[in-house]
């Protein structure tokens, strides 16, 4: 049978952001693709270097919508760690807030589109009304819904009133009774356990030979050390309190550490394997 | 991990036998910054574009957007005050 090429993208039909793939094709069956990544490197890097520390902040926060806060929140803990910067326990608090508010709308984002791409519509309809309340609780806080510019040099913009707070508790009670809904039917719903069981696998070697990490390595049942995680450390030089929250498997509760416990334990991890780390 | 190179001849062997993750990082550092990967196979260039000056290395900090597109004037920080 001859081999066809073809190119999907960069504008892709399925996929929100440019990309490129190139697939070879025996018939119908697809036996060989490659990937053409970059189309979207928009040179933040050098942009940044341009600009003035707080217009940084606005141009950092652009870098992805979903995730702006995490950005910025980034940015600012290096800023305020190189200009020596006190933070207000409050304000420290606050970007924590943000923080989690965005944790949650991003997680209901993820899930309505995973639910829209296996051919589920009626999920991807029902978290993303229910992405509404979250949203309003970022607009509360912020005054906006997507780039929050909460951030700011040695604090935050804005403060948190007692009716925002009520706005915001209110809103979280739905969210917590509708997360719940969604856990079971995540895990019993047979649209969904049809979709994703035993499809795309990831081998176990494939995943260790890759370099994969979190939540993808852990679906390819890779175990190992892996510190620090993003969703097991929250926060950390945001919260100022230069201790890591861990998620233990064995124990299966969260433990906190300290750096220096933190790199004690890596440092006896990889003695067990061999591995030298003591004098750095 | 952390290596040194000199700036007039940078060359750095690869790590891709090892790790074959670490490829995308290779590619990054020959295409962004100039750096020969020495042992790295041939592949499509990532992330510029196909049609990127070759010899442009837009990260390194004496690279000026001047340098690749002379038409262009740089937005000063001063702008926006």
């Amino acid at each position: 049978m001859t081999k066809m090429t073809i190119p999907p993208g960069p504008q892709h039909p399925a996929l929100k952001e440019p990309v490129n793939f190139t697939l070879v094709l025996e018939g119908e069956q697809i036996t060989g693709s490659t990937v053409n990544l970059g189309y979207n490197h928009r040179g933040v890097e050098k942009a940044a270097e341009s600009r003035t520390y707080l217009q940084d902040i606005y141009l950092i926060e652009r870098i992805c919508g979903i995730c702006s806060h995490s950005h910025t929140t980034c940015y600012m803990a290096n800023v305020e760690e190189i200009a020596k910067v006190e933070l207000p326990e409050r304000a420290k608090a606050i970007r924590t807030l943000v923080g989690e508010l965005e944790r949650v709308h991003s997680h209901l984002l993820w899930l309505g589109i995973a639910g829209y791409e296996m051919g589920y519509e009626t999920l991807f309809m029902y978290t993303w009304r229910d992405r509404e309340q979250v949203l309003d609780c970022l607009e509360f806080v912020s005054g906006n819904r997507v780039h929050y510019g909460i951030n700011t040099i040695g604090g935050v913009r804005r403060d948190i009133t007692p009716e925002q707070k009520a706005e915001i508790l209110k809103r979280l009670s739905i969210l917590e009774e509708r997360t719940k809904y969604y856990v079971k039917l995540g895990t019993e719903e047979a649209t969904v356990l049809a979709r994703t069981q035993n499809v795309g696998k990831l081998p176990h070697d494939v995943a260790i030979e890759r370099s994969a990490v979190g939540p993808t390595a852990r679906a390819s049942a890779v175990r190992r050390y892996e510190a620090p995680r993003g969703e097991d450390i929250h926060y950390l030089k945001a919260n100022g309190t230069d201790r890591a929250m861990v998620y233990d498997t064995k124990k299966s509760k969260v433990q906190v550490y300290g750096w220096d416990e933190l790199r004690k334990l890596g440092i006896e991890h990889y003695k067990k394997r061999g591995v030298d780390f003591s004098k750095l | 991990m952390r290596v040194r190179t000199p700036r007039t001849d940078p060359h750095l062997p690869t790590i891709t036998g090892t790790f074959p993750g670490s490829e995308p990082y290779a590619r990054e550092l020959m295409d962004m910054f100039g750096i020969k990967m020495d042992g790295l196979k041939p592949g499509r260039r990532y992330p510029p574009p196909d049609d990127f000056p070759t010899d442009q290395y837009p990260p390194r900090k004496d690279w000026k957007t001047a340098d690749a597109y002379p038409d262009e004037k740089p937005a000063s920080a001063a702008e926006a005050e």
